[in-house]
């Protein structure tokens, strides 16, 4: 068991940035050839694209590799008829887990875990992210790790790891079972919890229809680790202050991609682990791989073999790799995310994602937390469906209007919309089945 | 007999666990329901309800069912053991190893919790480990059916768990070309389904369906007898009794079940909403102390 009090799961979490990029290199290399020999997705998509993998990558030639996206994915599955679209590098182990991965475009597509990675790399990033957000041994933590998603599997492992005591509420994080996660808080007073936003704005709802003091029941909640969508400050501050928190970390990840990374305490951006998994933010226009600051799509190669490996596979999340070293000591990337690509107005060169909008609205009193959809009016602006918007006078709907608009930096306009009292996020996930993604 | 383990079992959980101490003086039997877990909870200001055996450390702490204000307080060896007796009900179900079990459930049910290592913390091997089968879970809610269905046509399983709450909403989502499993298997907490309604999935699958009895209460499950409709058998970790004679047509009366698997927390004669009786000699299929339900 590790000293609850150090501040990293791993050593290997501070190691020098040039031996990560060498080790990367070098496990690339190997993906590479794994995939060009024996994964019949890239081999059959890279002969066809006349790409070979080079003799040794590196930053320029890994750029070479052709980009792969949930829809190639997808026509494979379905060319198959098959759980396995051809990324499956199980190292002639029998395969351990089957998940399902999300069904943003309409088909779930499937990956598989061995042992190998459950226990191995997999396991250990996830450790990681759940230290990162102080996850300690002993502690109570409740998690509801759903059983068909990657990083739910992984999640219940890594807090063995730990040796974390989970409380476990009955269902799922949708709002039916806001009121088992409500009792599960109030009976077993756990320290940390690992929700969504979404899961924590209906358990808050929960509390105000059940006229409870939310202070009193989350009393010994320390941390909340929250998974789904960018938090705006005023939202992590309205947390803090209502349940009494010591931090709120963002977390977050992708399920097609099986790779994910948490805040610390310095709150800069998600921490990857990047002898696990390699981020790079790619322009969605140009498919060029952009330099730290920049904003595109995250990019996602799997370091490790023994499972479904994705190879520069684009989430179509929009972030961006924050230039700075975190002053926590760790030595890994910094990525921050800001929503799908596919809720996002693309205006020119930038990208307006649900995050800046989640941003901008939660600064301004009158659309603070509400829920909205967004989309793009056609003339470089944007179009903010906003829940409860009728409600407003013009004098309000105007003053929303305007600071909007000057906190984006571009043409808001604002209409009233009925989405679902939950989030942003909801709007996309129209389709019940990909709920909880 | 593992019923002669029953005098030193309520001996131990008199001596370890407060529910039992309480029980006692109105049941020294120690015949108790849902009422005495809840009112002891409350007493005790107990989320356990008195059955937690506080010698034991707890590794984690699952909700006992939905909407009910109790926990289970584990630690490893419960989680192996009720494990192993998943594998057992797997194996009674014809599952053999590198077979494909889908689970549509949530990962909360005992069904699903102790399918597989991934699933549940602290669990060393679950019965998917066990049996060198590949587990594959979809959340229990009925908006999910799409993506079951989908499961059957791209991972055809050979045996789909299903909670019964969602075995309708499944049937309008496939269709005629849909793969179907070689069995579904029901599952749901205290409501076994009549044989008529078994048969009329089993009709409109076009596919055998079967249950097992479950009580997520006692942390039970038995798996049913091949010959015998609402006929199951409990394996020896479940001493599973009858209380009580309902009337004169049926010998039988509320079933109740000790669990001897889980350690942590103690469950002796825990009254189930099932009915039924404990089959006195040898069922048709050829063994011994079956349980059968008359209604729930």
């Amino acid at each position: 068991m590790r000293e609850p009090d150090g501040e990293f799961f791993d050593p290997g979490e501070a190691a020098p940035v040039d031996q990560l990029v060498a080790r990367r290199w070098q496990a690339i290399n190997e993906v590479l050839r794994v995939a060009f020999e024996d994964l019949p997705f890239y081999r059959s998509r890279w002969t066809a694209e006349s790409f070979r993998p080079p003799a040794r990558a590196d930053a320029d030639t890994f750029s070479a590799v052709p980009i792969m996206r949930k829809l190639d994915l997808v026509q494979a599955s379905r060319q198959n008829h098959s759980m396995q679209s051809g990324v499956e590098a199980l190292l002639g182990q029998a395969p351990s887990n089957l998940v399902v991965t999300s069904g943003t475009s309409g088909f779930h597509t499937f990956a598989l875990i061995t042992g190998h990675d459950l226990d191995g790399a997999g396991l250990r990033a996830q450790a990681r992210e759940l230290w990162t957000m102080k996850v300690r041994p002993g502690m109570r933590v409740l998690s509801i790790s759903p059983a068909w998603h990657a990083l739910g599997l992984y999640e219940s492992r890594a807090l063995t790891e730990i040796g974390a005591v989970p409380v476990m509420p009955w269902g799922t994080l949708t709002p039916r079972f806001a009121g088992d996660i409500l009792t599960a808080v109030s009976q077993l007073k756990p320290e940390h919890l690992l929700v969504t936003a979404r899961a924590i704005r209906m358990v808050l709802a929960e509390c105000d229809r059940q006229k409870l003091d939310a202070g009193r029941v989350f009393r010994t909640v320390r941390y909340l680790g929250c998974a789904g969508e960018p938090l705006s400050g005023p939202f992590r501050d309205y947390l803090r202050n209502r349940l009494g928190l010591e931090d709120v970390f963002e977390r977050g990840g992708s399920g097609d991609g099986m790779f994910g990374g948490a805040e610390c305490t310095a709150h800069l951006g998600h921490h990857i682990s990047a002898d696990v998994h390699y981020v790079e933010i790619v322009s969605p226009r140009t498919g060029a791989t952009l330099g730290p600051g920049q904003r595109g799509t995250a990019v996602v190669t799997n370091l490790s073999l023994g499972r479904s490996v994705y190879i520069r596979f684009d989430t179509e999340d929009v972030a961006e790799i924050i230039p700075r070293r975190c002053p926590c000591g760790r030595t890994h990337p910094l990525v921050e995310f800001y929503g799908r690509l596919a809720d996002s107005v693309v205006v020119e060169d930038r990208i307006v994602a649900p995050g800046d909008v989640r941003m901008a609205l939660d600064e301004i009193p009158t659309t603070r937390f509400r829920p909205f959809s967004m989309g793009g009016d056609g003339a470089g602006g944007v179009v903010i469906g906003l829940h409860g918007a009728e409600d407003l006078s013009a004098a309000e709907l105007a003053g929303a209007k305007a600071d909007a608009s000057a906190r984006l930096g571009l043409a808001v306009a604002i209409v009233p919309a009925g989405v679902e009292r939950a989030g942003w996020k909801e709007v996309r996930v129209a389709r019940p089945d990909t709920a909880d993604d | 007999m593992v019923t002669d383990l029953l005098p030193d079992w309520m001996r131990a959980a008199r001596d370890r666990a407060p529910l039992y101490r309480i029980v006692a003086d109105r049941s020294p039997a120690y015949w108790h329901d849902p009422d005495d877990l809840s009112a002891t909870a409350a007493s005790l200001d107990d989320p356990f309800g008195g059955r937690h055996d506080p010698s034991r450390p707890p590794v984690v702490f699952p909700q006992l069912a939905r909407d009910l204000p109790l926990f289970w307080a584990l630690d490893a060896g419960d989680l192996d053991r009720m494990a192993r007796e998943l594998a057992s009900s797997w194996i009674e179900l014809g599952i053999v190893p590198d077979e494909r079990v889908a689970l549509y459930d949530y990962s909360s049910s005992p069904i699903v919790a102790y399918a597989s290592r991934a699933f549940m913390p602290h669990l060393e091997q679950g019965a998917a480990d066990l049996l060198s089968c590949l587990p594959i879970c979809n959340d229990g809610l009925p908006e999910l059916a799409d993506r079951c269905a989908h499961i059957l046509e791209y991972v055809r399983p050979s045996t789909l768990f299903i909670d019964l709450d969602v075995v309708e909403p499944l049937l309008r989502a496939i269709d005629r070309s849909t793969p179907r499993p070689q069995r579904l298997v029901v599952t749901a907490d205290e409501r076994p389904a009549p044989p008529d309604q078994i048969e009329g999935w089993q009709g409109a699958l076009g596919a055998p369906v079967t249950q097992m009895l479950r009580c997520d209460t006692a942390l039970f499950f038995a798996p049913p007898c091949p010959v015998q409709p609402l006929t199951f058998h409990p394996s020896p970790a479940f001493v599973v009794e009858a209380r009580a004679p309902d009337g004169p047509d049926f010998p039988g009366g509320r079933i109740a079940v000790t669990n001897l698997a889980v350690r942590s927390s103690i469950v002796v004669r825990y009254l189930t909403g099932f009915h039924g009786a404990v089959h006195p000699g040898e069922c048709p299929c050829g063994r011994e102390g079956a349980v059968v339900i008359s209604h729930a």
